[in-house]
């Protein structure tokens, strides 16, 4: 893992710091848009030198330094989760992720230091840094959502399982108005991960306390507190308070335009079909030369209500930017009408371990069943059986990679026997091991199971990402070879959600993501019984009975409690050599047991982007490891 | 008559107090709750949900407890006029539903006016020109528009309108207007979208009503008492339209309840297609995410209609057709 290789303990990471020209720091004047320089001339708006952190965080162009101006038009099917508009208007977290999707980054956060042992981690916050309501970011702004939000037994029944390493919750203690200090009861270098991404839909470490507290009981009258709760239709105060707090969400959940933000763009206006962001006066970041970011003025997501009609949006040329609803599939309409639509469309390499990541239900109902699914023999046999190459041409334009589910090749943890593991194309082979597991073939060709009925699989799915419906076809056709019968049924999400984690799945797929440095170490849940939800139907009794400490479930065998156990030490231990160690035994013992069968991954997803908005990069790694864009920079992208 | 409306009126009460409840239990009859399809929404982009976010979000959404129990609250609620809070929006139900049900009943309207201008002129040209090329030609034009799934007849016109004119139909507003506040301007504007929809959303009912107006009018063209009334010299337009349109405008009027409630959920998938703000797709976005209160509020709206438009068809007529009597 990447945190430092001279060692991520004893090191201060002083970020990007270096970066800060000094010319810039001396007195230097910054520049902003012409928006904001009317605002400021008519005194609604500090100049911008006083607006600015005293070190603004200096990004350069991908391209060069852009021009001031324009609207951004973006389309999404999910207004809950805003897709492209979040995509433009991304997460801040603590600490960044950089272009190459490895290196850390300063970002909210000036410095952060790891103590020897690993249960000590110091926190410095960029001074100077302001919401979009002018009121300073600063610790209190952290220690509100530990001391108000997470300590609170009403607000937090459940306490954050990441914050919590060896199951007690952190202590969070504010040195200055600038520094904390977080104490953990084991050592837990893992913590940079979530300092980096623990910023999701609904996570998120600091809240505008400023702006909360009128919700808080704690701090606010029963009578606004009541009010409020009458206003927005609520039951309780706790439902209140939350729906508000809502702020880091999303990356882009739209919130209303009283909400600060810390994020490039704010929310203004939301209409019927549109939600509409302007930029943040009080942005944090500048570019080289000087210039407040972002470039663009306005942000505007159009709600759309089926996803097909985002395709014709971008042939229409009726969008300036989309990458969340596009698939490769669509790859030729999209390149078919670059020019009349003004389009360029880029393939960014996704960060997929598998695009179709087979998932047979380990801990089955059945033991008939189980004790067949558990056979490592058959587990190979179906890996061999697949024709990769003819899934990579028929899905991917030959595009994607053949290989067997492990992290990406960039991971500290990666070797190439891992991603070669029975991935060739061998039916004979496949075929001899089903024959010498006894399962015999029927009078119609369909082997049969030792209880003497045929061997019928029910692969249940979700359509989500990839086309997952029309590859598992494929792999039925294929299968049939091994004499292995493959029913396919699509389900709903809510389905989904009740019969994986209820065990009542023969066999489910789903695309194998947090397989890169960012996210492996912290959700290994493809190779290590970790999580118990709805995407795991390869073992869910013995995830929960890891999850719920032993209470339900079932206890896994041997071979599973040994890959807990080294993601322990992965997540836990200090020393660099041997947490790589540990990740790689982890994905040693998926190699040789396949504990989930992987297809074709690493995939390249195409990003539509008008021809004159630059500064977008041709390539850059795009899965949610990376929050799709992060490294990307969106907030340097600028018309031309 | 009074008596007659006044008990129709109390038989009302427990009808939509029977209906909220049936509805509120088959909106919750599919597996799992908002939650868990809210969950999938943020699996869907990777993230991994944990045990402490869904008992936080159990807690915001009032979903620990059992159905009963939320819809006692909710109705106790209803009753003062406050729908609750929509989940998926995060918003009101009161103040996602009003804007969108004015354009929908603009909408809707308007469509209602266009297919009986249109099938009415149409229909009556039909029967009266029997076997004319006219009568062929809007015949073939009506079947034409019955088979069209509207949708479809939508899909066509959007792929027409961007491979040769380059745009891409959908919305009511322009971008100028979409984010202003009510003004003239912005009403000529939204009239000049409502064309499209009008037109597609109608096509089938417009279709549907001249075949019926015909068929009607034929029958009562043929009746001795029209012929009586044409011996006795009264000129043929007033003849026909006093006494066999009469008749055969009975069916319209038994269908106007029905339209009532298509005003909210009406040509959800054309709405979808057109993208239309409308009540349509959202109440079937609402009921895809199991988002109980909305779905259940637009669904009482629903019910309400269609018990309203009954008793208004009913009331109708009796007025129209004599021989309807009271009790």
């Amino acid at each position: 893992m990447r945190f430092g290789k001279s060692g991520l303990v004893q090191v201060l990471l002083i970020g990007i710091l270096t970066l800060t020209f000094s010319s810039l720091c001396l007195g230097a004047s910054y520049y902003e848009a012409p928006m904001l320089t009317e605002m400021v001339k008519a005194g609604k708006l500090p100049s911008v030198d006083e607006r600015l952190p005293k070190e603004p965080i200096v990004i350069t162009p991908v391209e060069m330094v852009g021009s001031y101006g324009g609207t951004m038009r973006v389309v999404t099917v999910r207004p809950q989760i805003m897709e492209d508009g979040g995509l433009i208007n991304n997460h801040e977290t603590i600490i960044r992720l950089g272009a190459d999707g490895k290196t850390i980054e300063a970002n909210l956060a000036t410095a952060w230091e790891l103590s020897e042992d690993g249960k000590t981690l110091t926190l410095r916050l960029r001074e100077g840094v302001r919401w979009s309501d002018g009121h300073p970011f600063d610790a209190d702004d952290i220690m509100f959502w530990y001391e108000d939000i997470v300590l609170d037994d009403e607000l937090t029944p459940v306490k954050p399982r990441v914050w919590s390493p060896g199951g007690y919750l952190v202590e969070i203690e504010k040195l200055d108005d600038y520094t904390l200090e977080f104490n953990f009861a084991e050592p837990y270098p893992l913590v940079l991960t979530h300092l980096m991404h623990s910023n999701g839909y609904e996570g998120g470490m600091f809240y505008p306390k400023h702006y909360l507290m009128k919700y808080h009981y704690k701090y606010a009258s029963e009578e606004e507190i009541q009010q409020a709760i009458a206003e927005g239709g609520f039951e309780t105060w706790a439902q209140m308070f939350l729906a508000k707090a809502q702020i880091n969400a999303g990356s882009g959940r739209a919130v209303e335009p009283e909400t600060p933000t810390v994020k490039p763009f704010k929310v203004v206006a939301k209409t019927l079909d549109k939600v509409i962001y302007e930029r943040n006066p009080y942005y944090w970041k500048v570019d080289t030369a000087g210039n407040q970011l972002p470039y663009i003025d306005r942000l505007e997501v159009e709600i759309l209500k089926d996803q097909e009609m985002v395709n014709l949006k971008i042939v229409a040329g009726e969008v300036d930017f989309a990458a969340f609803n596009t698939t490769l599939e669509n790859y030729p309409l999209y390149k078919e009408n670059e020019d009349n639509a003004n389009i360029r469309v880029l393939l960014w390499p996704d960060v997929f371990g598998a695009e179709l990541l087979i998932m047979l239900n380990l801990t089955h109902q059945n033991p008939v069943i189980r004790e067949i699914f558990q056979d490592i023999r058959f587990r190979a046999a179906l890996s061999l059986g697949i024709n990769r190459e003819e899934m990579n041409e028929l899905f991917f334009l030959g595009l994607a990679e053949p290989r067997q589910a492990t992290v990406v090749p960039a991971s500290a943890f990666y070797e190439e026997e891992f991603a070669n593991a029975y991935v060739e194309y061998d039916p004979d082979e496949a075929n001899r091991l089903l024959d010498e597991m006894g399962l015999n073939r029927g009078s119609d060709g369909v082997r049969l199971r030792p209880d003497g009925k045929p061997l019928e699989i029910l692969a249940e799915y979700t359509v989500v990402d990839t086309p997952r419906g029309p590859m598992l076809e494929l792999v039925a056709e294929q299968w049939q070879v091994l004499g292995v019968k493959l029913n396919i049924k699509e389900i709903s999400g809510d389905l989904q959600t009740t019969r994986a984690p209820g065990n009542q799945m023969d066999m489910t797929v789903w695309n194998a993501d947090k397989m890169t440095d960012v996210l492996f170490p912290a959700t290994p849940m493809w190779v290590v019984p970790m999580a118990h939800g709805w995407e795991n139907s390869w073992c869910p009794l013995w995830a929960q009975w890891y999850v719920t400490d032993g209470k339900a479930g079932e206890e896994p065998p041997e071979e599973m409690k040994l890959q807990l156990e080294r993601w322990e030490l992965l997540k836990t231990s200090v020393d660099e050599a041997a947490r790589v160690e540990a990740g790689k035994a982890i994905l040693r013992s998926q190699a040789t047991n396949l504990w989930t069968i992987g297809t074709v991954g690493l995939a390249p997803h195409p990003v539509i982007v008008r021809k004159n908005l630059r500064n977008v990069p041709d390539e850059s790694l795009y899965g949610w490891d990376t929050f799709w864009t992060q490294p990307a920079y969106p907030e340097q992208f600028f018309f031309d | 008559m009074a008596t007659f409306v006044g008990k129709r009126l109390l038989l009302m009460l427990p009808t939509l107090i029977l209906i909220s409840l049936v509805s509120f239990v088959i909106i919750q009859l599919p597996p799992g709750d908002f939650l868990t399809s809210y969950i999938t929404q943020l699996s869907q982009s990777g993230e991994v949900v944990d045990e402490a976010m869904i008992a936080a979000l159990q807690k915001r959404y009032g979903l620990d407890r059992p159905w009963y129990a939320q819809y006692w609250l909710w109705m106790s609620r209803v009753v003062r006029g406050d729908f609750g809070q929509s989940f998926e929006w995060e918003q009101p139900v009161n103040q996602l539903i009003w804007e969108r049900l004015g354009l929908t009943v603009a909408i809707s309207a308007a469509t209602l006016v266009f297919t009986w201008i249109v099938s009415f002129t149409i229909g009556f040209y039909s029967a009266t020109h029997q076997y004319s090329i006219g009568d062929y030609f809007f015949t073939f034009l009506g079947f034409m528009g019955l088979a069209t799934p509207s949708f479809l007849l939508a899909l066509v016109l959007m792929w027409i309108a961007l491979r040769y004119f380059g745009l891409s139909v959908g919305g009511l507003f322009s971008p100028d207007y979409a984010q202003a506040p009510w003004s003239f301007a912005k009403c000529v504007d939204l009239i000049k979208h409502l064309a499209i929809p009008m037109v597609v959303i109608g096509a089938a009912g417009t279709a549907g009503s001249i075949r019926i107006l015909r068929a009607n009018l034929l029958d009562e063209l043929q009746k001795p008492y029209v012929q009586t009334a044409r011996t006795k010299g009264v000129p043929e337009f007033r003849l026909i339209l006093k006494y066999p349109v009469r008749i055969a405008l009975i069916p319209f009027a038994s269908t106007v309840g029905w339209s009532l409630p298509l005003l909210v959920s009406g040509e959800t998938i054309t709405a979808v297609v057109l993208n239309l703000p409308t009540t349509g797709p959202l109440l079937l976005g609402a009921l895809r995410s199991q988002d109980m209160y909305l779905a259940g509020t637009l669904v009482m709206f629903l019910s309400s209609l269609t018990v309203l438009g009954t008793l208004l068809s009913d009331i109708l007529l009796a007025w129209l057709d004599p021989r309807i009597r009271y009790d």
